[in-house]
């Protein structure tokens, strides 16, 4: 687990434009560039919000990344998917 | 000398720009009204600066920086975000005083971050935009705390730097009568589950603390609590704890409160009042 792979790869593709194409565009080989591991990256290109943050990754970096990558409408999912509870609560 | 002539807390929130007509009329008004309510004071005030405390919300610091605390020394412009339906433009800064207020904390142990040039985000941007920019030659020094991104700054250090503030202003050879802003919250749960939840009784609850002027009271908040009651965003409380600090043995007097769930935020208003 590392919260700060993921932050890292989240903020970098939220505030550089052509690392969030990178993101959207051809995320798997993006995410393999951060220290970041197979489950995390899993969660991170299906953007399973929920899951993520109960694995301690900051909510804000999240939710810009999230609006960034993803665009308005994602944005206004966000809120129905953080407050969804998953199957089985990820450990941290 | 330089004279600290007032003090106001106060949301930030950046709906206020970007949904500006979600809620009903009637708390459209109270909005308007409140931030009315310190303009019309900072004139009475006669001030020409105001030092307004805000936080980043991982837009212009990420994994590689945070700043415990930062002050803003030299160029300053915003917002930073596109979406806010502010024009980006520069933000006049009181670059001297900045100046000192960061010397003044060297040397008493407040080991400041500066910020040579930034672009503000809405935590300084949306004061800016709604309290500060229509009146004429009031100067914005622009501070953040990092009150949102673990590991926190502890809410005492907020408020010592408060002090710090305040020694500094009063050291400061100019004529300056400043205002501080104390800026965020109240309850509010940005990205993080709960989302959308606004905690009335718990923003009450810290208004309260402020309204007695409850120093250790509102010091001795437990991040664990604020996360639990008021959300991530509630943390920012401890810009208003910074605030606070510039005004040793304040009271403040609530202006407006709305509980305002189109804007997923516990709005609060509060004018501090200076002790006797």
């Amino acid at each position: 687990m590392s919260v700060f792979g993921l932050e890292n790869a989240l903020w970098q593709a939220s505030t550089n434009p052509k690392s969030g194409r990178r993101l959207r565009e051809e995320g798997d080989t993006y995410l393999r560039e951060f220290r970041v591991d197979e489950r995390e990256r899993e969660l991170l290109l299906s953007w399973d919000v929920r899951a993520l943050v109960e694995r301690g990754v900051n909510p804000m970096v999240l939710m810009m990344a999230n609006a960034a990558i993803n665009g308005p409408a994602a944005a206004a999912s966000y809120v129905e998917k953080i407050n969804t509870p998953t199957a089985a609560p990820a450990s941290r | 000398m330089a004279e600290l002539v007032g003090g106001f807390l106060m949301p930030h929130n950046p709906m206020l720009t970007l949904a500006p007509n979600a809620p009903s009329p009637s708390v459209i008004k109270t909005m308007d009204e409140a931030f009315g309510t310190i303009v019309n004071r900072v004139r009475e005030l006669e001030a020409d600066t105001v030092i307004v405390i805000g936080d980043d919300h991982y837009t212009n610091f990420g994994p590689h920086c945070f700043p415990a605390y930062l002050i803003a020394i030299g160029d300053v412009e915003g917002p930073v975000e596109p979406f806010l339906n502010i024009e980006r433009a520069p933000i006049e800064n009181n670059q001297a005083l900045a100046n000192h207020i960061l010397q003044t904390g060297y040397a008493e142990g407040i080991d400041w971050s500066y910020a040579k040039s930034i672009a503000v985000d809405h935590s300084v941007a949306i004061p800016h935009h709604l309290a500060v920019k229509s009146i004429p030659g009031l100067k914005t020094i622009p501070v953040y705390l990092n009150s949102g991104i673990e590991p926190l700054l502890p809410n005492r250090r907020a408020y010592q730097i408060g002090e710090s503030i305040r020694r500094a202003v009063e050291s400061w050879s100019g004529n300056e009568r400043v205002v501080i802003y104390g800026t965020g919250g109240i309850s509010h749960w940005v990205g993080s589950i709960g989302m959308g939840r606004v905690n009335e009784e718990f923003d009450r609850h810290i208004l309260g603390l402020f309204e007695r002027g409850d120093t250790e009271g509102f010091i001795g908040l437990s991040d664990e609590t604020v996360l639990e009651e008021g959300g991530n965003g509630c943390l920012e409380v401890k810009n208003w704890i910074c605030a606070m600090g510039a005004f040793p043995g304040a009271t403040v007097e609530v202006i407006a409160y709305e509980a305002v769930p189109e804007w997923i935020t516990g709005m609060g208003f509060a004018e501090v009042k200076l002790a006797a």
